[in-house]
């Protein structure tokens, strides 16, 4: 499945929808929008994962990098409204200590605002 | 199938000298799995066949089509690629989905261990055997160690993250591939004058896959537990099914398949009981591995490298036994390591773990960074898996005789 991202600032937030998979072929694109909008001077970013529906290790790879990157800027890196599937992931994984997952935007912003 | 009397052998030659003594002790089971080493798999196979009859690209490019879009997709599909995707995408009864998903959790949670079991004893059991033959002559192990140890880290690291084996997953693609690699590679060895048939048995044989797959998963597991890793009975039969599946998808015969552990292990150990000692292409490939594990695990440091391949000899050796370590011509050691002192070391880490608050998170995520640095990542999709030059050159030559 195709990936699509949508991105939109509030203010100094940075909310990514991604839409598909985040998958071997699809995590180089995701890697060089996010590590782009990092390098740019964006420290504060949620990722809204409604409407995504898998991650491989190629994805979490990427989700890694950017937690790197964003922790030598004092940033901070976020997922909302995931997807039960991609939550066990996560929590396979053990990324509850990298990054934190919120159910909604609005928890998700007010975290990143602080 | 019938059983095999000396006077009427019927298989590779290189089977025959420990015939009667495997028989012996295993029974029956050594008729089977020898039959096995005649066999291919039917359904890749006839894939490559029919691939070779198109122009160049076109096969590959139908094959890509089939795995990321799915074979509906594939505008006039042969029918060996419709047969082959008819079996693979269809999910067998069996399959448990939230077993596979605690398959997934007991891989992260003891991936450090299933790494160093991997290392230490599927490694050396694997390619003493004469699953080595085609490895030698492709060159895709001695000359390419380490992307090889990284590009089957990350076929594990896929088929076994959440959902890695659901029909989107990469684990499946790639699963799938590598199935498809072997039939290629089986029929470019077929072809090549250089393989031994009559000494050898057919090249990357359904026997050869049946005792690889209990290798990677029964004798891991065994391994794994004897060096301490924590895995409950759920654990371990997630662990087993998620192989079951793995097997299903790499085409491997279905009397094969199970999530009995010990049924497993007894397959190794029938495989082991009539291959060929090892030999020199054993030893070669074994020792090429073992040198290769601490760059695959991002070891830069020359005398931490140095230290690291003798540390893996010394376990390799408590795990393999003395005689097959002896037969691998791996050194001794004065002070060999224990099982008891490997345990304390391992799963030490794990109980701490929970010692701490967020530390088995910690943990995971540690596992989870040593496999993708273990890992063979390709910009852009998978690795390559284009075979070695002098490879192609088998299947050239033969057809244009």
């Amino acid at each position: 499945m195709p990936m699509e991202i949508i991105d939109e600032n509030k203010g100094a937030v940075l909310f990514v929808s991604i839409t598909g998979d985040l998958n071997a072929h699809t995590s180089p694109d995701f890697e060089k929008y996010l590590l782009g909008v990092i390098e740019s001077g964006q420290t504060r970013i949620v990722v809204d994962g409604t409407n995504l529906k898998y991650i491989s290790s190629a994805g979490l790879r990427v989700v890694l990098a950017a937690c790197k990157m964003l922790g030598l800027k004092k940033g901070k890196l976020s997922f909302c409204c995931m997807q039960d599937q991609v939550r066990d992931v996560f929590e396979v994984a053990g990324f509850g200590g990298v990054v934190s997952i919120f159910p909604s935007r609005e928890t998700a912003e007010k975290f990143s605002r602080k | 199938m019938n059983t095999t009397s000396i006077n009427s052998w019927k298989y590779a030659s290189s089977y025959r000298p420990k015939y009667e003594s495997a028989k012996e002790r295993w029974g029956d089971g050594v008729d089977r799995y020898l039959y096995y080493t005649e066999k291919g798999d039917p359904l890749a196979d006839a894939v490559v066949d029919a691939m070779s009859d198109l122009p160049p690209g076109e096969g590959q490019r139908m094959i890509t089509q089939a795995i990321e879009e799915g074979i509906d997709s594939v505008k006039d599909a042969p029918d060996a690629l419709l047969a082959f995707f008819e079996q693979i995408d269809g999910v067998p009864m069996w399959v448990d989905w939230d077993q596979l998903r605690k398959g997934s959790d007991c891989f992260l949670y003891n991936a450090n261990i299933f790494l160093v079991s991997f290392v230490a004893f599927v490694l050396p059991i694997g390619f003493g055997t004469n699953i080595n033959k085609c490895f030698h002559l492709t060159g895709r192990v001695t000359s390419m160690g380490v992307n090889r140890l990284k590009a089957n880290n990350r076929q594990l690291v896929e088929s076994f993250m959440v959902d890695g084996l659901r029909r989107h997953g990469d684990g499946f693609k790639l699963t799938v591939r590598v199935r498809l690699v072997h039939a290629q590679v089986r029929r470019l060895l077929k072809k090549s004058p250089e393989w031994r048939h009559s000494e050898w048995g057919l090249p990357l044989s359904s026997a050869h896959m049946a005792y690889a797959y209990s290798a990677f998963s029964a004798m891991l597991m065994k391994n794994a537990i004897r060096m301490g890793a924590n895995v409950p009975s759920e654990w371990k039969s997630a662990f087993m099914a998620s192989w079951k599946y793995q097997a299903f998808i790499m085409g491997i015969p279905e009397e094969f398949l199970t999530t009995d552990m010990d049924f497993g292990v007894r397959t190794q150990q029938i495989g082991w009981s009539i291959e060929p000692d090892p030999d020199e292409e054993a030893r070669i490939i074994v020792h090429s591995m073992i040198n290769a594990s601490p760059v695959v695990g991002g070891v830069e440091d020359p005398i931490k490298r140095r230290n690291l391949v003798q540390l893996m000899y010394n376990v390799s050796r408590t795990l393999v036994g003395d005689e097959v370590a002896d037969a691998l011509n791996y050194p001794r050691f004065k002070k060999p390591i224990s099982i008891n002192s490997l345990r304390m070391k391992l799963r030490g880490r794990q109980i701490l773990s929970h010692l701490i608050p967020g530390g088995e998170e910690k943990m995971r995520l540690e596992n989870l960074q040593t496999l993708f640095t273990a890992s063979h990542f390709h910009r852009g999709g998978f690795m390559d898996f284009a075979l070695p030059e002098h490879v192609k050159g088998w299947t050239q030559r033969v057809d244009e005789v």
